[in-house]
């Protein structure tokens, strides 16, 4: 990872970039793909230019896995944690006993306010922090929020010579668990802020891809971002295969041609991704690519998510969250929608097409007659999908 | 109040001397300050990316300076702290090089400028405070290159009277000629960032920068100088049809834009036909094998540098269209060669523009902003374009050439080594033996080592001269120097003879004399098409040996040599 160049930013982006005070509360919202984590650790650049050595939380190891690396890559001492890891560390350091929780892993943050009022803390330098850079902040309880000002105008704070500030990026359509997150408003309303800054446009994809997966959106229209007219890239294809073996061929060999790059193969269940991992090796070993698999649930530190000339083979149910340059969805006539809800199915075609930077190729194979979800496809004329000839 | 004129101006000399030395202000604010440091000039502001509004609102687009000071609206707007203003200041005769005097406005408050002013020339940044630019520097994107000393915290300017502005003023359009010069440096920068990393393979420049002026809407007299070095690269003519097609297309695309390679290999094919309809079959199948090898229908084979280098470049350049993934490539599947990969490079610099590359490729303020000056002189108000190479061979860079347009050095280079001694040179280190090329006589020297461990020192030059490989080339050791005039005395009747009859016991090579190295060689000859690498080193060994073995006994026991 390095940083960006100008050209290279949106001009929202750059207004984050440019203005956001250092030293006072903000506030970034987008929808998802709008590069917020890549602001989030540009941000801590800056921060860490200053001398601001900022602390870094996420709500998950996924992303935690994603943003250690990019710290590294950009040569900064940034503490990254997931925000349980962060909240129950600061506490123990500052307070010396255990965060009063609601439940096993919830802290109470109104309880610890409380107890703070009352006794104070041991080691208020160890409590407090210098920056505080939270991302995917909508899957962070309010309580959470109130802690956080609560912490950082607290008198026992402040007289340590502390002054802490937080930066949050949140998106209102990415909440998780009704009841445990925050909506923007209330993120605002708890950290005292009147203005917010807001990022719009699409940062993951091309135009090309981010039109084809806006036909099949069909969440809340604030949920998506928008198309990055200016990021050109191919147009995503179908391809009709005689087998699997000929569909993998394809994959291999757009990665032999750009062996700097990542592809994510995202298949139907795991019965065609083993048949499509077996296929790939083949092929790939010729050509000295590397073939993985993953699925939700498997430990993700031994997947190499971000290495270059590397093949990924996940479910679709696993895939949210992964990016990769190129993306190949294979098997098609393996979708199956009746008696399935079609929002339900365009959301499933959503994500996965989201997940390309650069290059997108639908394929299926082994069936004589076209596969009945294909009639869910946008129509050649609208130039949003190359259809096989 | 801090002291307003930095150490470096000089008070003495006369009127208009110190006149010229005036410090003149160009009032903006940091989020223009980027641009500015990002293009390493001051544009007139509907050619700055991304402007925002500043003092060049007062006079239609075109660059303001105050003369000693600013008028009141001015310095409040610097005293501010919204703002975010910031003060550019130059020296009066600093202004004058590249608008040659002719100001729009010149009077004794007010300077008024309508063309590009390079910040190599400016003499300090002034910040509000040295809060402001702690600010600033921690917000530095990569690309917006600073010199740090250059920034100076100042809390205020003198106050000097308003000056009424018309504002019916019109200035000509320069955004086109901007853009065109930003992507001939981005081209130029790319070139020299492969060689930073030790990738020194441009000769091709020329004739590349040649076709970047002659495929320009601007229709400039072009003259390339030419000289007798034959290993800088000649187009063919299906080659510049190729650049005659692209540079356009690359030239068209907005700084913001990231392009679709299919989409550019469109646009390459219609513009190949419109320059020449019936294209060839063998163009017609390499654009076929380019879209198959970019929708991953076909494996792309290695890009070494053999055969049809430029298309090699292009199909190069639409799969890694990134200076980074480039350097990369050389050492993937993909295997570029160093010359494809740099005339790749070329292609990616066009693309991107100078003012939109990174820190890296920029190098240090210092030498981005030289080089933008040097650029601007070159090209900015310009009929005709002097294309050339400059040979040069110091101490402190050995050999090298510049490119220059007209007259102003863009990029240094390392001399290309004739294509037989590149050859043999690879042959020769295959035995571990390291040669290095002389341009200037176009020859190889290096030493080797011997038995006990004594070095001897070996040459390889061509006999028969002839462009590309081919003829024959001559492996010599000096085995006695007669540099001196009473050495060369001492080359009497009697001894040459003595050497000529030595000759009779040796093989596979012979003792003679070179009068331009004024010394006695041990020396062979052979095809410069030897392709053996343990034949060539057998042969430098044993020259080297004979040598060494004269040169270690006493000439005049010559008894002993024969």
């Amino acid at each position: 990872m390095r940083l960006p160049r100008r050209s290279e930013l949106s001009p929202q982006q750059e207004d984050f970039l440019m203005e956001a005070p250092f030293n006072e509360p903000v506030l970034c919202v987008g929808p998802p793909g709008t590069g917020k984590t890549v602001l989030a650790l540009y941000r801590a650049a800056a921060l860490y230019e200053q001398g601001r050595t900022p602390d870094f939380v996420m709500h998950s190891k996924l992303l935690n896995r994603y943003v250690e690396r990019s710290v590294i890559e950009l040569d900064m001492h940034v503490h990254t944690r997931t925000w349980h890891s962060w909240v129950y560390s600061k506490w123990s350091g500052g307070v010396g006993r255990k965060m009063p929780e609601s439940q096993p892993w919830s802290p109470d943050f109104m309880r610890a306010i409380e107890f703070l009022s009352e006794y104070g803390c041991t080691f208020p330098g160890k409590l407090s922090w210098t920056h505080l850079i939270v991302d995917e902040g909508q899957d962070f309880p309010k309580e959470f929020y109130i802690y956080l000002t609560w912490l950082m105008s607290a008198e026992l704070i402040t007289k340590a010579g502390k002054r802490a500030s937080v930066t949050v990026f949140a998106d209102d359509n990415q909440r998780m668990e009704e009841g445990r997150n925050s909506t923007v408003n209330e993120i605002m309303t708890f950290l005292g802020l009147t203005e917010r800054f807001e990022v719009t446009t699409n940062y993951r994809n091309t135009a090309q891809i981010a039109r084809l997966a806006s036909y099949f959106y069909a969440g809340m229209s604030t949920g998506m971002p928008d198309i990055p007219e200016n990021i050109n890239g191919p147009v995503p294809r179908l391809v009709r295969c005689q087998s699997l073996r000929e569909e993998m061929l394809s994959v291999v060999r757009w990665l032999h041609n750009n062996d700097d790059l990542s592809a994510g193969v995202i298949v139907p269940n795991r019965r065609v991704q083993k048949r499509a991992v077996e296929s790939l090796k083949i092929e790939a070993d010729k050509r000295g690519l590397r073939v993985q698999m993953y699925a939700t649930g498997v430990d993700p530190s031994g997947i190499d998510f971000y290495g270059k000339g590397v093949i990924t083979v996940v479910c679709d149910k696993s895939c949210k969250g992964l990016e990769f340059d190129g993306v190949f969805i294979p098997q098609l006539q393996n979708y199956r929608i009746e008696g399935a809800d079609q929002d339900f199915f365009r959301m499933k075609m959503y994500v996965m097409l989201s997940r390309a930077r650069s290059f997108l190729q639908l394929s299926y194979a082994e069936c004589e007659d076209d596969p009945a979800i294909l009639r869910f496809f946008p129509p050649s004329e609208q130039g949003i999908l190359i259809w096989p000839s | 109040m801090a002291e307003l004129i930095s150490p470096g101006f000089d008070f003495s000399g006369s009127a208009k001397q110190r006149a010229n030395k005036m410090a003149v202000f160009f009032l903006t604010n940091k989020r223009n300050l980027v641009a500015i440091l990002e293009a390493g000039m001051i544009t007139p502001s509907a050619c700055q990316f991304r402007y925002r509004q500043d003092s060049r609102e007062l006079v239609p687009g075109a660059i303001p300076f105050w003369k000693e000071g600013l008028p009141i609206q001015m310095l409040n707007q610097f005293r501010s702290s919204e703002t975010d203003s910031v003060v550019i200041a130059f020296e009066m005769d600093a202004l004058s090089v590249n608008s040659g005097n002719d100001f729009t406005i010149h009077n004794d408050k007010l300077l008024v400028v309508s063309e590009p002013v390079p910040l190599a020339k400016a003499s300090a940044i002034y910040f509000p405070s040295a809060e402001a630019i702690e600010d600033f520097l921690a917000r530095r994107i990569d690309g917006v290159v600073c010199d740090e000393a250059s920034f100076v915290a100042l809390a205020d300017f003198p106050e000097i009277a308003e000056v009424g502005v018309p504002k019916t003023l019109v200035f000509p359009d320069c955004c086109e000629e901007l853009e065109f010069i930003d992507k001939c440096g981005g081209s130029l920068k790319a070139v020299e960032y492969f060689s930073r990393n030790g990738i020194e393979a441009q000769s091709f420049i020329r004739e590349f920068m040649e076709q970047c002026f002659l495929s320009a809407d601007h229709q400039w007299k072009v003259d390339l100088e030419v000289d007798s070095n034959d290993s800088w690269i000649v187009l063919g003519d299906e080659d510049i049809a190729l650049l005659a097609a692209l540079l356009p297309i690359l030239r068209r695309v907005k700084r913001d834009e990231r392009i679709d390679p299919l989409a550019v290999l469109q646009k390459l094919e219609k513009a190949l036909k419109s320059i020449e309809p019936a294209i060839n079959e063998q163009v017609e199948k390499w654009i076929t094998f380019t879209r198959k090898v970019l929708q991953g229908e076909q494996d792309v084979h290695p890009l070494g540098d053999e055969k049809k280098l430029v298309q090699r470049a292009v199909l190069l350049f639409l799969l890694r269209p990134d200076l980074d993934r480039l350097l990369n490539s050389m050492h993937s599947n993909i295997a570029a060669g160093p010359t494809v990969a740099t005339m790749a490079a070329f292609f990616v610099g066009h693309l991107v523009g100078v003012s939109s590359m990174g820190n890296a490729q920029k190098g240090s303020a210092q030498e981005f902003n030289q080089f933008i000056d040097n650029l601007m002189s070159s090209v900015w108000n310009r009929d005709s374009i002097n294309v050339a190479l400059r040979a040069e061979n110091s101490d402190v860079i050995g050999p090298a050439a510049f490119l220059e347009i007209n007259g102003s050095p863009l990029l240094k280079m390392a001399i290309p080594m004739d294509q037989t001694m590149r050859t043999l040179s690879r042959l020769l280190g295959k035995s571990a033996i390291e040669v290095s090329y002389i341009p200037e006589s176009r020859s190889l020297s290096g030493k080797v080592l011997l038995k006990k461990g004594r070095r001897q020192r070996f040459f390889i030059e061509r006999i028969v001269e002839e462009p590309g490989e081919g003829g024959s080339i001559r492996i010599a050791s000096v085995c006695k120097d007669l540099g001196s005039k009473t050495k060369l005395q001492k080359l009497t009747k009697a001894r040459a003879i003595e050497m000529l009859k030595m000759n009779e016991f040796q093989q596979n090579c012979c003792f003679a004399y070179s009068e331009s190295k004024e010394s006695i060689l041990v020396q062979t000859t052979c095809s410069a098409e030897i392709a053996d690498p343990v034949e060539l080193t057998k042969l430098v060994e044993h020259i080297a040996a004979v040598a060494d073995d004269y040169e270690k006994k006493d000439p005049d026991t010559k008894k002993d040599l024969l």
